[in-house]
This record gives C-alpha cells, structure tokens and sequence, in this order.
C-alpha cells in the first residue's frame, strides 16, 4: 500500500470514527432528555407561579441588563422589565458607555435623579459615571448604573458590584421575558437541598415575527424570515435536547447570555465576567464549575425547559454569520483558558465528559467537517471515491439530521408547543429540509471564519443591529 | 393538610426526617396566609429539631408570626452548626427582640462567617440602641467597605442620634469612607 492510500485511508477511517461517535452522542442526548422534560412537566403541572411570585417571602432577585446603544427601545424594554411579576425585584439598567441617548432616554421617561451611590469595586471594572434612581415610587425597582464604555462582560461585573440581592439574573435588555420567568428561573435555588445550586438557565426562543405589543408577547409565531426560521429550529434542538439532557447528567457548560440566574456570591467569589473573551457567558460558567469542584463543594447548575425568554434573531447573512463568528472564538477562548481540566480526572464529569465533548464536538467539529470536505473534493478529483457508498452515507447523514430535527420538533410539540398551527410546525419540518444544502455550509463557514479571527487575535463583538419588535404582524 | 386542619396541619414537622426544601417552604407559608396567626406551642420543639430544615422553617414561622415565646430558643440557634440557620436565627431575632437582643448579637459577631456578620449589622439596624454606636463605629475603621456599609447603615438606621454622628462622621471625612457615609445618608 503506497504511503497516499494510507494517509487516505486513515483520513477516511478517522472521519468515519468522528462521525459515528458524534450521532451516538446525538442519540444519547436525544434519548437521555426526554426523561428530563417528562420529570419537569410533571413536577411543575400544579404549580400556581402567579400566586408565589406575589408573595412576600420569596427571595430578593437583581436583573441586570447590559444597554449599548439601545435608545430606540429602551423605555418599552425597561417598561418590560419592570412589569415581570415578583415582587421582591430590583431592575439595574446598566448603560456601558451608550454613545446614543440612552440615558438621557431613560432620565426623561423614568424620572431619574442621580443618587448618592458608593460603589464598592468588588470586581475590578471600568469607572461608574452615577447611579440613578428614579423619583416616582412607582419605578421604584428600577436603578440606572451609568458607566464608561467597557463591553458587556465589564458591565455584568458593574451590575454584580451595585446589586444588593444575592441572586442575580442577566439578561439582554431587548429580551422579552415571559411575566413569571424570575420566579422560574429562582426555583432551583430554592430545591436546593444537598447540592449548592451555583447557576440556573433559561431556555431562549426566537421572537421573530411573534406578535409583541408594550414589551409583551401577546401571541407565538413562527418567523417569516428563512435564517430566523432556522434558528428556530437550532434552538429547539439545542434548548430542548441538548441542555436538557446535559442539565440531567449536571455537566452543563453554558448558559446563555440572554437569560440566566447565578449566585452571586459564588460569581463574585470567581471573579465576576471575565472581559477578555468574547464567550464570556460560557466561561463565566465553566469558571464557576471549576471553582466548585477545586473545592470539592457539590454543587449543581440546573436548567429550566420553559420558554421563558423571547430574543430577536438574526435575520441576514452578514449578521448572523457575525454572531456564529464570535461564538466560535468565545468557545476556543473558553476551552484555551481552562485547557487544565481536558481529560483531567480531578474535574470528574466536568474534566472527563463536558470539557472533552465541547472540544471535539463543538469546538473542532467545523475544522473538522470543513476539512473533511476539502478531502472530499480532492479525492473525488483523483478518483478515489466508492460513489455507492458515498451516496449512501449521504443519504443516510442527510435521513439522520432530520429525523433528529423532526424528533426535536416532536418533543417541542408534546411539551412546551409553542407552534399550535399544524401549517407552522410543517414550514418548521419543510425547513429542516434545506438545512444540511444551505444553512449548516454557511454556519460552518462562519465558524471557519472564527478560526481565522481567533488567530488574528481579533477580540471585537461585530455589530449586531436588530430591528426591533415594533410592528405587530399581520397573520 | 393544611387547608383543612390550619396550624395544626404542621405536626408533621415532629417527625420530618427528609429535607423540606426553601420552595416547599414558600407553599406552606402561602397557604398559612390565609389563617388566622396564632399561638405555636410545638414551635419551640420545632426550633430544637434535629432536621435543620425544620429549625429553619420554625424560625421563619417565628419571625413571621412574631412569636416572642420563643426567643430564648432561637438565641440557641445562634449556635447552630449550619451557617443557613444562624442567619435565619439573626434575621429572626430583628422580628422578637427583647431589650438583651442586640448585645447577644454584638457578642456574637466575632465568631461568625463574613456573610452572617452583615446580617447581624443589618438587624442591629432595626434592634440596636445608642449603647451599640461603640461597637459600630470601631467596625467603620476596618477595611472591608462591605462591613462599613452595614455598620454605617446601622448607626444611621437605629436612631435620630445616630443619623445625627453619621452626619457628622461624613463631614469630617473624605474619599471613600466619605463615599460611603454619604450613600448610607442618601437611603435614610
């Protein structure tokens, strides 16, 4: 066998290996978490939220909302916040730098007054320009933290210094937050029983042409636009059997940065958000595991299947590829920073299970798929393809991810089922279709472009203009 | 249990051997809203508990009700072994002082854990009296501004008084501690 065969031969084998262990661990995640989402719905049918959250007794929580540049929507998305319905609830807005009206905005609408306010710099961060509290008591919750611009991991760590509750949800700001979302999101804090619970995500839904009205969501539909439509299937997956059934086997490595609750003693303890990552949702997460298990403290970060939190998606190319660019060097950034745990048995789980999968399945899996093709096409160039059996896996790659897309859509309609017109939940399945031919080449493309900017040391956010939810759709 | 038996409904607690978690807790407490308060005399068996989850649930239905029978048993769990209950303990005392309360508590705050410190200065704010500005205003000279936060808000929070020496204290100070002094101010 000349050395070109074996090379070959060993690429095709490695590939294949990749492969069949990557859809085992889709199968098993698949599998795994519909136990879970049963286990949820069952334990959480007769629960009245709405009764709990105005009770007095329930445990003081921090918002805290990052704003940039957020003038065209501030007021209807701090209107929002201030509406979600538990009552011992304190809203920090926090302006990093806007260089549009922003603040003077929220001055006018909110009837702020800039307060006397010792800020005490637990997490080192970018200087506090004033705090403002609003004169109104009906806005009372409501405190306004004005600072030089920093970036959202600088002002998340800003929120964490000026909250006084322990526990903390961040949030977007333009995030619409279903009216019982805080309560749901502090429950696992309040289970606690053996293990510390240290962090709690929220499940984030497209809000795409839903219908939205004063920063409400008054009814779901599915998005019009073909990118946003995508997402919503991607988040389907990821949220209802992915995280669902990594939060069973407590290994869970991320939370979004839309909508997550965290200890904030423990956060502190950490060192807040860490600024030099452009993931620093995920590493914040991964820096809190680890602080838990270097001390042996058993602990858990739980994971809450509700669709509670209701964001705006991409609905272009240029935006979305942006964004799948930063997720893939916030991802390298994460794993590189905590490269001690690969494999490392004293992380147990974490070591041994979450980090490894996040690195070869997650991190690598563009590189690799990216690459594979490369190899494809040369080969096929030299004529080194069996056609037959190319076709047929193909066939059955293609067969398999939408079954795993139908699956994940079956699981969403017998739990949550958020799309109730039969006519949405087959664009749903009609759009899975297109995915392995348009959607996936791009995203892989994006995260190829991250590889690349992650080696030019690139550390930017990329634009991300939204267009807002002000229109109600006609259906 | 409880919709039909009220307060009685709680003797489950004597032989509750498994944990009765923050949000269990919660449900009960909202389905006690709607009785009539009144006497527990099983509180202070509760308060001795060997399941802590009991003890903490007693001292919340203590602190609620502003059951004053028991303040003898929850100074005993000042000492309590778990950090949880001792803070439970502290907070609940705010609700049941007597006139020994704030020295008990003075005396105790050496030997607790940072976060129980600031829960103590926090129900000095609502139990202490001019006899405990000593004790407070040596804290204002430690480094920690979390803890000159509280015992500020403490000084400042017990009497006219002791609005009146946070005042001055913030006059004859600058920087931080002034900072500090005047956020505390801002809140009265």
């Amino acid at each position: 066998m000349s050395i070109v065969a074996l090379v070959l031969d060993l690429l095709t084998y490695g590939i294949f290996i990749y492969s069949v262990t990557l859809l085992g661990f889709y199968i098993f995640i698949g599998l795994y978490s519909i136990g879970e989402s049963r286990k949820y719905l069952q334990r959480n049918s007769y629960t009245d939220y709405r009764l709990l959250a105005s009770s007095a007794h329930v445990p003081s929580v921090s918002v805290l909302a990052p704003a940039y540049n957020e003038g065209a929507t501030i007021i209807e998305n701090v209107r929002s916040l201030l509406s979600l319905y538990y009552s011992n609830l304190e809203v920090i807005i926090i302006n990093d730098g806007s260089k549009d009206d922003s603040l003077q905005k929220l001055i006018d609408g909110y009837q702020l007054e800039k307060i006397d306010f010792y800020v005490n710099y637990r997490i080192k961060t970018k200087e506090v320009r004033g705090v403002y509290k609003s004169t109104n008591p009906v806005f009372r919750k409501l405190v306004v933290v004005d600072k030089m611009n920093g970036g959202k991991a600088d002002a998340l760590n800003v929120g964490i210094n000026v909250s006084s509750n322990n526990l903390i949800v961040c949030i977007d700001v333009d995030c619409i937050l279903e009216q019982d979302s805080i309560l749901k999101m502090v429950k696992p804090f309040l289970e606690e029983t053996g293990e510390k619970v240290i962090a709690s995500g929220g499940v984030v839904r497209i809000a795409n042409s839903c219908d939205i009205r004063d920063g409400r969501l008054i009814k779901v539909y599915l998005p019009d636009n073909y990118w946003a439509r995508m997402q919503s299937l991607e988040y389907i997956r990821a949220f209802l059997l992915g995280r669902m059934a990594w939060a069973r086997m407590n290994g869970l490595l991320l939370i979004s940065g839309a909508f997550g609750a965290f200890d904030k003693e423990i956060a502190m303890n950490c060192g807040g958000y860490d600024h030099n990552t452009v993931g620093e949702d995920m590493e914040l997460v991964v820096r809190m595991r680890r602080y838990m298990e270097e001390r042996n403290i058993p602990y858990r970060v739980t994971y809450i299947p509700d669709p509670l939190c209701w964001t705006e998606a991409p609905t272009s190319r240029t935006i979305l590829g942006r964004q799948r660019n930063r997720w893939t060097r916030g991802t390298i950034e994460t794993l590189k920073f905590h490269r001690k745990m690969f494999f490392n048995p004293r992380y147990r789980l974490l070591g041994m299970v979450s980090y490894p999968f996040w690195f070869f399945f997650e991190m690598l899996a563009p590189g690799i798929e990216f690459f594979g093709m490369v190899v494809f096409l040369l080969m096929s160039i030299f004529g080194r393809i069996n056609w037959h059996m190319f076709l047929a896996l193909l066939l059955f790659i293609i067969s398999f991810g939408f079954m795993y897309s139908a699956f994940a859509a079956f699981m969403e309609v017998t739990t949550f089922n958020q799309y109730r017109r039969r006519r949405e939940m087959a664009k749903l399945l009609l759009t899975a279709f297109s995915e392995p031919f348009y959607f996936h080449p791009f995203v892989v493309w994006a995260a190829i472009r991250g590889y690349w900017d992650y080696i030019r040391k690139k550390k930017a956010w990329g634009e991300m203009t939204r267009q807002g939810f002000g229109t109600p759709p006609k259906k | 249990m409880i919709g039909f038996q009220g307060f009685d409904g709680l003797s489950f607690l004597n032989t509750l051997t498994h944990p009765l978690d923050e949000w269990h807790q919660l449900k009960l407490l909202e389905q006690l809203k709607s009785l009539d308060p009144e006497q527990m005399p099983q509180l202070p068996h509760w308060l001795h508990s060997s399941n802590a989850y009991v003890v903490l649930f007693a001292l919340r239905l203590a602190e609620i009700y502003q059951q004053f029978h028991v303040h003898t048993a929850v100074v005993t769990c000042l000492t309590h072994h778990q950090e949880k209950v001792r803070a439970q303990a502290i907070q609940t005392l705010s609700k049941i002082a007597s006139p020994q309360t704030a020295d008990i508590l003075v005396q105790r705050y050496a030997q607790e854990t940072p976060k129980n410190r600031l829960t103590i200065l926090k129900t000095l704010r609502e139990v202490g009296s001019s006899d405990q500005f000593e004790f407070l205003t040596g804290l204002l000279k430690e480094g920690d501004n979390e803890i000159r936060l509280e015992a500020a808000a403490a000084i400042a929070g017990i009497n006219r008084e002791g609005r009146k020496l946070l005042e001055a204290l913030a006059e004859q100070e600058s920087g931080d501690l002034r900072s500090v002094y005047k956020h505390v101010i801002a809140r009265m």
